[in-house]
């Protein structure tokens, strides 16, 4: 009885002090008006943030899990950047960026899903999920000027950035006079057994190059066998990525079709290693999706189209190395500059089934399996 | 007296009789089986039932969380074609055989020099073996591909500096891929020969010594015969390590362009969307039945016979005097101990202050200050110390009890536990994971702890157990039951004697295999790779994150302080076992190990 009376006499005292502490005010577009991480952003769009935050204060939902391959792993570099600052931006709402791709990423979804504890709020490479019914869809509305071809039909995603696959190579093997400005320079007898290139093996992005170069004409057989026999299975890299830390610490003076953004990064941490103009870079507007389910879906959709506002616009390019999406952001610090006429890999249904049929059909005869 | 009345009598009677003869001996069975229901539930839940869910994985035509897939038989064909097309099952065959035959000669040389012989410097070999073993093969094979890749590899630019000379030593090719595998290999082996070696009775080789037999007839004799139920544990396990060795292939192997099974699997997984989880199974369910087989025939090499060496009396331990081979027997520890832990994970340490591998112009602090600037590091530094303590000691006391149970019961009953708790060292990591995943999302409360510290502290109770399992039944094997039996005589209850004797005697070998799976637990990197989640990060996992990424030498800076955790862990184990010997408990299994 008296174990009882305690208790009671505890509920009320919580209930007493949750009731006496003042509701929280709802944040105002005028309020946010005054957050220079909010500068250059309309008064309506403003609004709509300030509607979003408010829920996401209000439910307690604050964490925004984004599953990216692209996630940064030291939260202070790269893509960690600009969510420090959407943080700062706007107080309580935290992100946690979790670097996972692949057959990891699939398995966690699956893994959620089925144990109905749904973690992940927000995807990166979001194709693959579409079809299978695991994205909600959302149109940012600060979205809006990115051009057309760069949004997913039916709003599943919309690219927040330009991410470059083309040519980077090694400062201390290569005198800048001597970078390759063609293929046909890169695969001059020159180079041979110093350039590297990621293993296609149907899913990495070496294959969606090949994919996008092949679907627009700008690569054909004859010039995919030439590549293969100058660049053999054992100079090939697991990962596009990989190729890039390959050239990083010597092992090759040149990777072809890497992520230019990591040899950006790369160099950042004082690694000898620079992004090169190349005709034939390919260029991927990447974006991030919201997951049916997210356990925080107001923090996740204030994020998704935050990252289309100046400020975050901004830190793309100086912070991740991608050129940001809205027309007007300022170009990728040390990276080359986009050609309009180039390469895109445009966010559209159906890349991932061409993107197999070619690999099977074209590039698997000619490069080969993965060991 | 017998009449044909009486006789029809005593038949009447002896029906009832004989039920309920047969009712007192079902409940006596069941008293005897109840306590360890619990036991044989758990590792079915852990162990068994994540098997079945891999084995429907491979009949099916999608995952076992999918209701769509219908059954097939297409996966074990297409798994067959691809690991021939690919030479993975040829490659894993030699590597395994090849790193298993290094490994084991260099533990069993090791042990010798260490345990029974009078060589220099043989204090120092088994704290080396378990620097060398806390490393895990992930760690391991970045530290020699920053030590010893053709490129700029720290050895081959020193050399290169020096001398002018090009590249010397290439670690990413076949002999490095087993050099590296074996040194690695050999630690682990050692840390299972150590006990056994060390506290064995040397009167029976002094018995054939002095009735003529030469050292070596002795040693091939008496000792490695001694050491058969051991040794036979110990090439299985070489076989075993050999067969799932994922870490050094993927690292090392793939530059050289050589393919494995384990790397097969990854890549199964990796190069389709969805995941061909069918064939990954397939293939994992193979090497499982594989394994199972080499387990029954260890069971039945050496399962029946009694090697007790371990007894109410204290062994004789005097030494071999080497004589002249004193020093080359130093030098080949420290041969041993500067190619197993020196360089490599000097590499590590000194990568640690480089701004990225291979670029020596400045040494700074930068990628320290980097580590500890980041605000989740507290959080993965508190997940690994309660995963390494909490699950180790969980998996820990579950291997003794089932080691204990196992020396118990019929001899059937036994190996069909002992077999179980071996399964997983049959799954290959990441297949394993998904095992995991795919059994516990399949029960209904179990399912909760999906994305939880919970589901890690499971699965890496399941990833010690083996290896748990095997330490402790070695220490239980070489115990005499007859100590128990004297404490029973003299009046002790059951409990009493097992928890006063056998326990206390077995305190330092529990000891040992809590501290090996605390440093297992901290370097795996197989099982939280797929089951953390943003807040379950442990340090394995943000290490291989890291390194991946572009903060390779990050990735340095948090191993070099892994491996400093490491040392203390050891550490605080010598104190403990240096204040078990002080309580007279020398006569143990691996007491001899930390002579």
């Amino acid at each position: 009885m008296k174990r009882l009376l305690m208790l009671a006499a505890a509920a009320a005292l919580t209930l007493t002090s949750a009731l006496a502490t003042p509701a929280r005010a709802d944040v105002s577009a005028a309020d946010l008006a005054r957050n220079p991480g909010l500068a250059g952003v309309s008064f309506d769009d403003l609004a709509f943030l300030a509607r979003l935050y408010n829920a996401a204060l209000k439910s307690g939902k604050t964490t925004v899990n984004v599953y990216s391959a692209n996630a940064p792993v030291d939260p202070n570099n790269n893509l960690g950047v600009v969510f420090r600052a959407f943080e700062k931006s706007f107080p309580g709402i935290k992100v946690v960026g979790t670097r996972i791709g692949g057959a990891e990423l699939s398995a966690r979804l699956d893994a959620e899903i089925a144990s109905g504890h749904r973690q992940g709020d927000i995807v990166g490479s979001a194709d693959d999920y579409i079809p299978r019914g695991l994205i909600e869809p959302f149109d940012p509305p600060l979205a809006r000027n990115v051009p057309k071809e760069w949004h997913y039909p039916g709003n599943y995603y919309t690219a927040a950035a330009l991410k470059q696959f083309g040519l980077v190579y090694n400062t201390r093997l290569v005198k800048p006079n001597e970078v390759p400005r063609t293929l046909d320079e890169v695969l001059s007898p020159k180079w041979r057994g110093r350039v590297t290139i990621g293993q296609p093996t149907g899913v990495e992005p070496i294959d969606s190059v090949f994919a996008v170069l092949w679907d627009q004409k700008k690569i054909d057989r004859p010039t995919l066998q030439k590549i293969a026999d100058f660049i053999p299975r054992r100079d090939r890299a697991p990962m596009s990525s990989i190729a890039s830390s390959w050239v990083a610490q010597g092992r090759y003076a040149i990777a072809l079709w890497a992520t230019s953004s990591v040899g950006r990064q790369l160099a950042s941490r004082g690694a000898p290693i620079a992004p090169a103009p190349f005709p034939r870079t390919v260029t991927n507007p990447t974006g991030h999706a919201l997951l049916k389910g997210a356990p925080s879906p107001d923090a996740a959709k204030l994020l998704l189209d935050w990252l289309f506002s100046p400020t975050a616009q901004r830190l793309y390019g100086s912070a991740v190395y991608e050129q940001g999406a809205v027309p007007g952001s300022p170009p990728a610090i040390g990276m080359p500059k986009i050609a309009p006429d180039g390469a895109f890999q445009n966010p559209v249904p159906g890349f991932s089934e061409k993107r197999r049929k070619i690999y099977q059909d074209v590039v698997l005869p000619i490069f080969g399996s993965a060991t | 007296m017998s009449q044909p009345g009486n006789i029809h009598s005593l038949r009447w009677n002896a029906a009832p009789f004989d039920a309920r003869r047969r009712l007192a001996g079902v409940a006596g069975a069941a008293r005897r089986v109840a306590p360890w229901l619990p036991l044989a539930l758990l590792v079915f839940l852990l162990l068994v039932w994540p098997l079945v869910k891999l084995t429907i994985g491979a009949f099916s035509t999608a995952a076992p969380l999918d209701a769509s897939g219908h059954w097939t038989l297409a996966n074990f064909a297409q798994m067959w074609t691809e690991i021939n097309v690919s030479h993975a099952l040829a490659n894993s065959l030699i590597y395994a055989a090849t790193t298993t035959f290094l490994a084991v000669s260099i533990a069993l040389g090791l042990c010798f020099l260490a345990q029974r012989t009078d060589a220099p410097l043989r204090q120092l070999v088994t704290p080396l073996m378990l620097v060398c073993a806390a490393t895990s093969a992930l760690f391991y094979a970045i530290g020699y591909s920053l030590l010893a890749n053709r490129f700029t590899g720290v050895i081959n630019v020193l050399v290169e500096n020096l001398f002018g000379a090009p590249a010397l030593f290439n670690v990413e090719s076949w002999p490095g891929l087993i050099f590296v595998d074996s040194l690695h290999a050999a630690a682990f082996l050692y840390l299972f020969l150590a006990g056994p070696f060390a506290n064995m009775d040397r009167s029976l080789e002094e018995a054939a010594l002095a009735a003529g037999a030469s050292r070596l007839r002795a040693f091939f004799t008496i000792t490695l015969q001694l050491l058969r139920p051991i040794l036979s544990s110990v090439v299985l396990m070489g076989v075993i390590i050999g067969l799932k060795s994922f870490s050094v292939p993927l690292i090392l192997g793939t530059p050289a362009d050589l393919s494995f099974l384990t790397v097969r699997i990854l890549r199964t997984l990796q190069q389709y969307e969805p995941p061909q989880y069918g064939e990954a199974s397939a293939l994992a369910v193979s090497l499982t039945v594989f394994i199972g087989l080499l387990l029954y025939a260890q069971y039945r090499l050496v399962g029946r016979r009694s090697y007790v060496t371990v007894s109410g009396k204290a062994p004789r331990q005097t030494r071999w005097e080497l004589g002249a081979w004193r020093w080359p027997a130093a030098l080949f520890i420290l041969a041993y101990a500067l190619l197993g832990v020196v360089l490599p994970l000097g590499a590590i340490v000194f990568s640690s202050f480089l701004p990225f591998p291979g670029v020596y112009d400045t040494l700074s602090l930068v990628n320290y200050r980097a580590l500890f600037a980041n605000p989740d590091i507290d959080q993965i530094l508190l997940n690994t110390a309660f995963c390494a303590v909490g699950a180790g000691l969980v998996g820990v006391l579950l291997a003794f009890a089932i080691a204990y149970f196992t020396s118990r019961a019929r001899p059937g009953v036994a190996a069909l536990l002992r077999g179980a708790t071996q399964l997983q060292l049959a799954m290959p990591g990441l297949v394993g994971s998904l095992a995991l995943i795919w059994a516990v999302t399949s029960l209904p409360v179990v399912r909760h702890i999906y994305g939880t510290v919970w589901l890690l502290v499971l699965a890496f109770v399941v990833v010690v157990l083996p290896v748990s399992v095997q330490i402790a039944g070695s220490a239980v094997r070489q115990l005499s039951r007859e100590l128990e039996d004297a404490a029973r005589v003299s009046g002790a209850s059951a409990l009493r004697s097992t928890l006063q004797i056998t326990m206390r005697l077995l305190l330092p070998s529990l000891l040992f295999a809590w501290l090996l799976a605390m440093i297992a637990i901290m370097g795996d990197l197989d099982a939280p790779l797929l089951l953390s989640s943003a807040g379950t990060r442990t340090m394995s996992v943000h290490i291989y994150k890291l390194f991946d990424g572009v903060d390779q030498a990050q990735a340095a800076a948090l191993l070099s302080l892994l491996l400093g955790f490491i040392l203390v862990s050891v550490s605080v184990f010598g104190v403990l076992q240096s204040l078990a010997r002080g309580r007279r408990l020398r006569a143990l299994p691996v007491n001899g190990a930390f002579s």
